[in-house]
């Protein structure tokens, strides 16, 4: 099931029609999302060296 | 703007025993149920002393389940619920509110949630086991509020500070009276650096305790706060309390809308000034140090790059970071409303663990910015005799600046 | 509770004086918390799953005294870890003590030189590898619930580790524990007699009989578990392909490459990719070409995962393969255990976001049994779905490489399912038995087994496993030996039908 997708200033939100009915979106400014956005992205960071000393880049030549 | 705003309108309705909870609070709780992978437990700084999966986001939530489904009554959960520091750890560790509380625009919200259910019950005359102490200490700061003005400011009586202007120093009333250390070393840096930083005459009361039991009386302070500062000419809100802070950028927009004024936490502000070369910090200190975020900056308000920034600028220290992520675990213990009050022991121990694992980091001293924080693992470190000393950030900026 | 306890009191006391008053909880809303796992639950009948008392132990002496209280009064016992199974191994049958745990939860000795490190069951893994890692090294188990699960649970379900195709699983992972036997015995099992000893050939090979049990046959109070050294380098990459079979083809070429870094194969199959495009808030959007993916992980030396890495970008470019790129392969591997299981993710047919509760109907299936379960089960899931709009909802299927230390061979195939356990039924819960069922019994048309990791415990799965799966005379043996260790049924009764060996002569 394909969904559109809002996005926003480069950040993704979810359709607001589907969150009419059964559960509804509460009030939340940009800056409250965002610093989710940067707490995911730390949180990220700390699990790859949680695991491993480094990540490996990818092949030479291989991202298009 | 530093407003971060998260508001569930349907926390408003207050609950009551016997009565039924609502659709929209039943299905709230069955957000964090559903969800079933506990990943707010372990980084419970309660649960990991006390492994009880009753605390922390998992365990409150389904509680409060267990009410809407009658198989609990309101009231037995008293006990429960005070058992949270209110730190934010498990509501932002969540997966719903980490993972895709931006793109739904739903997050988890413990911290408002025990708020919520602990003035709920104290609205009834329910109260939990030590509600006693936190009684005594809000009624102190209301008798220091009801009783003469020149009382709130005393701490400042030598500074002669002013009491109007564009940039003002928010002083509430725990650094008025009982950690009034720290806004002296903030007036005295902000002087030296030629800020010309005023206080309110009369601040009102905005403790996390009142907001965790009466919230019609913190929301008439928290007004008058407002008016107080845009009367003082305030374009600039310097804050020195982290929980403070979180209120102003959290808790008021949730009530009255945007902002008058740029709140600003005082280590931002600092760093700002380091910046523009009006503070130097030039003598040699010589110390092994190690930093701790409080809860109520790094976790509720996502503030921890200008601590790090102003430590790493003082010279002659040897700095041991620990990433903000690793943080989420830690608390002093004191909680940033009456958890020390009411879990004295268990704050001992969450202190104590926190201390420990920074003397196994080879740093002789933690560094806090929060009073609160000074306070606790002051206690912690004289009860334990752990060889970490606790300072405010200030502290050290001061000595650098060749104050005092 | 399905029934109130005579001697509650007695035993309540009894256990108070045993574990400490402050440990033993007895309010309604803390049995009820631990009435629950993992796995999809009846909250229309929560009642009948709520123990009668809940106790947390701080040592193995307390557990061994609890036992035999139990028996003394015949009370059933509960053993309750972090609750992340997904089995319902920890969800009371029949009331009695839930025994939580995890207030064990010390580290108690870290022997560098014989590389295992040996830990009280209530540990959490991200916890102990907090610690290991100050000193270089690593515990690899790692489910999707690494942030919760706890070690003593792991081993109670005979857990899966997403790298298990690089460092084993579970029961690879444990090298010997202590045991209190349901009646208070206490038993070392291992590898013979040695604590350490990785591989043995004295006695019978009874360490693998209490992994998996689902707390049936007793309470691990100790363990001693290998510790590797702490990966130089990760490497993951995501590739995409035209279509689920493309992808499975090219699975098992992975699975040959002859890598000893590759730790992991995962496929995603079309519904799975469908699912994953209600939340593109974090990554880049999975353009519509994608319609399935493949996920490997490589953890090892530099050297080993460079030289994997380039070997890894050639299979996949030969099988159709396009690589996806960091950012989606970098964050996508760090949020495995997140992003999959988020309740606002579930879907009515009319597109409203519902809260649902994640299910993960996990099998063992061979290579060449995995097109045929993966047509099947979406059929079955389509059927619920449509009948029950708005309770069912299909987050597609994983396929990831099950073998130990190799990728090859078979895979934890698993179909996730969305659940309105708010609004269940009777006749909805008696529907998600059904809908279990028949997922269960395909799994048996090609030779597999109706679950990988999670157990087979379940109601719904439970016939399947014991009459049909174990029919080959390992349903007897259990009997015998569950009636041998625990003659009073204290220890997690109603779990396995194995109250059919009570019964029986």
């Amino acid at each position: 099931m394909a969904e559109n997708v809002v996005i926003k200033y480069g950040k993704f939100e979810v359709d607001n029609r589907r969150m009419q009915d059964y559960v509804q979106q509460i009030e939340m400014n940009e800056a409250e999302r965002d610093r989710i956005i940067r707490s995911r992205n730390n949180y990220l960071n700390w699990m790859h060296a949680h695991f491993a000393s480094k990540i490996l880049p990818p092949p030479e030549g291989s991202e298009e | 703007m530093a407003e971060l705003l998260s508001k569930k309108s349907f926390y408003k309705d207050p609950l009551k025993e016997g009565q039924p909870v609502s659709d929209e609070l039943t299905k709230d709780c069955y957000a964090v149920f559903s969800c079933r992978h506990k990943f707010c437990r372990e980084v419970c700084p309660v649960y990991r002393e006390e492994r009880n999966e009753s605390f922390g986001s998992y365990g409150l939530h389904t509680t409060l389940l267990s009410v809407s489904k009658g198989i609990e009554e309101l009231a037995n959960i008293k006990d429960t619920f005070s058992h949270c520091l209110e730190c934010g750890a498990c509501e932002l560790r969540c997966p719903t509110t980490i993972f895709a509380g931006d793109f739904y625009k739903y997050t988890t919200t413990t911290v408002d949630l025990v708020r919520k259910i602990r003035r709920d019950l104290v609205a009834q005359g329910i109260h939990y086991e030590g509600w006693n102490e936190v009684k005594k200490y809000i009624d102190e700061h209301q008798d220091y509020y009801d009783g003469p003005e020149t009382e709130l400011t005393k701490w400042a009586t030598d500074l002669e500070l002013p009491k109007a202007g564009q940039q003002v120093m928010f002083v509430d009333y725990y650094n008025a009276f009982q950690g009034t250390e720290v806004p002296r070393l903030a007036a005295k840096i902000l002087q030296k650096a030629g800020v010309p930083v005023a206080i309110l005459e009369k601040p009102s009361v905005t403790t996390g305790e009142l907001l965790e039991s009466d919230i019609d009386l913190w929301l008439k302070h928290a007004k008058q706060n407002l008016e107080a500062l845009e009367k003082a000419g305030a374009k600039t809100v310097i804050l020195l309390n982290p929980h403070e802070y979180s209120y102003f950028v959290k808790e008021y927009p949730k009530h009255f809308g945007s902002l008058p004024f740029e709140a600003v936490f005082i280590t931002d502000y600092l760093w700002q000034l380091v910046k523009e070369g009006k503070i130097q910090l030039e003598k040699d200190l010589d110390i092994k140090v190690s930093y701790h975020d409080p809860c109520a900056l790094n976790k509720l308000c996502g503030l921890y790059e200008s601590p790090r920034k102003l430590i790493n600028s003082l010279p002659g220290v040897k700095y041991t970071d620990e990433d903000p992520v690793t943080q989420w675990n830690y608390c002093c213990g004191n909680g940033t409303a009456s958890f020390k009050k009411v879990h004295p022991d268990i704050a001992y121990k969450i202190g104590q663990r926190r201390l420990r694992g920074v003397a196994d980091l080879d740093a002789q001293v933690l560094v806090l910015a929060c009073p609160h924080c000074k306070d606790q693992f002051t206690e912690v470190q004289t009860k334990s005799g752990i060889n970490v000393e606790p300072k405010h950030i200030l502290e050290l900026i001061a000595d650098a600046m060749g104050i005092n | 509770m399905a029934t109130v306890l005579k001697d509650l009191d007695t035993v309540i006391s009894n256990l108070e004086s045993i574990a400490g008053k402050e440990n033993v909880l007895k309010e309604a809303h803390h049995r009820a918390l631990r009435a629950a796992s993992c796995s999809p639950f009846p909250l229309h009948t929560w009642s009948n799953h709520i123990p009668d008392v809940v106790v947390l132990p701080g040592s193995r002496d307390e557990i061994i005294e609890i036992m035999k209280l139990a028996n003394k009064y015949h009370i059933p016992v509960v053993p309750r870890a972090a609750a992340s199974g997904l089995a319902d191994g920890a969800v009371p049958e029949r009331g009695g003590i839930v025994l939580d745990i995890k207030r064990m939860s010390d580290i108690l000795e870290i022997d560098e030189e014989n590389m295992c490190v040996t830990v009280q069951p209530g540990i959490n893994m991200l916890e102990l590898n907090r610690v290991l890692e100050k000193l270089g090294w690593f515990y690899p188990d790692d489910p999707a619930a690494y942030i919760n699960a706890v070690v003593g649970g792991r081993i109670g379900t005979g857990g899966f580790s997403l790298l298990g195709a690089g460092f084993g699983h579970v029961p690879n992972l444990v090298i010997s524990m202590e045991v209190v036997l349901p009646t208070g015995e206490v038993i070392r099992v291992g590898e013979g007699g040695g604590k350490k000893i990785r591989k043995s050939s004295v006695g019978y090979r009874m360490k693998d009989l209490f992994i998996g049990h689902q707390g049936t046959l007793g309470i691990c109070t100790e363990g001693t578990l290998e510790m590797f050294p702490k990966p130089e380098a990760e490497f993951p990459a995501f590739f995409a392909y035209d279509s689920f079979s493309e992808a499975y083809k090219n699975a098992y070429e992975l699975g040959k490459s002859g890598l000893k870094t590759l730790s992991g194969v995962v496929i995603f199959d079309e519904w799975k990719i469908d699912y994953l495009r209600r939340d593109d808030e974090a990554y880049i959007p999975l353009p519509e070409d994608v319609k399935s993916v493949i996920a490997t992980i490589c953890y090892g030396t530099v050297e080993e995962v460079s030289v994997a890495r380039d070997k890894i970008f050639k299979i996949a470019k030969e099988g159709g393969g396009r690589y996806l790129g960091r950012e989606m392969s970098e964050g996508d591997w760090a949020s495995r255990h997140d992003r999959y299981h988020i309740p606002f993710h579930g879907r009515r047919s009319d597109g409203q976001v519902i809260l649902l509760s994640w299910h993960c109907e996990d099998a063992a299936v061979n290579y060449s049994g995995l097109p045929h379960v993966q047509e099947k089960w979406h059929k079955i899931l389509t059927k619920y779905r449509e009948k029950y709009d708005g309770i069912f909802d299909d987050w597609g299927m994983f396929m990831y490489t099950n073998n130990p230390y190799k990728p090859w061979g078979d895979y934890l195939t698993e179909i996730d399912i969305g659940v309105n356990e708010l609004k269940l039924t009777d006749e909805t819960w008696k529907a998600w038995l059904e809908l279990k069922k028949e997922i269960a019994e395909t799994v048996l048309e090609v030779g597999g087994s109706i679950s990988a990791c999670h157990g087979g415990t379940r109601a719904g799965d439970v016939e399947v496993a014991c009459y049909q799966e174990l029919a080959d005379g390992q349903f007897e043996l259990m009997k015998k030996i569950k009636k041998m260790l625990d003659p009073n049924n204290i220890m997690n009764p109603g779990k396995y039908l194995l109250d059919e060996a009570y019964r029986e002569g």
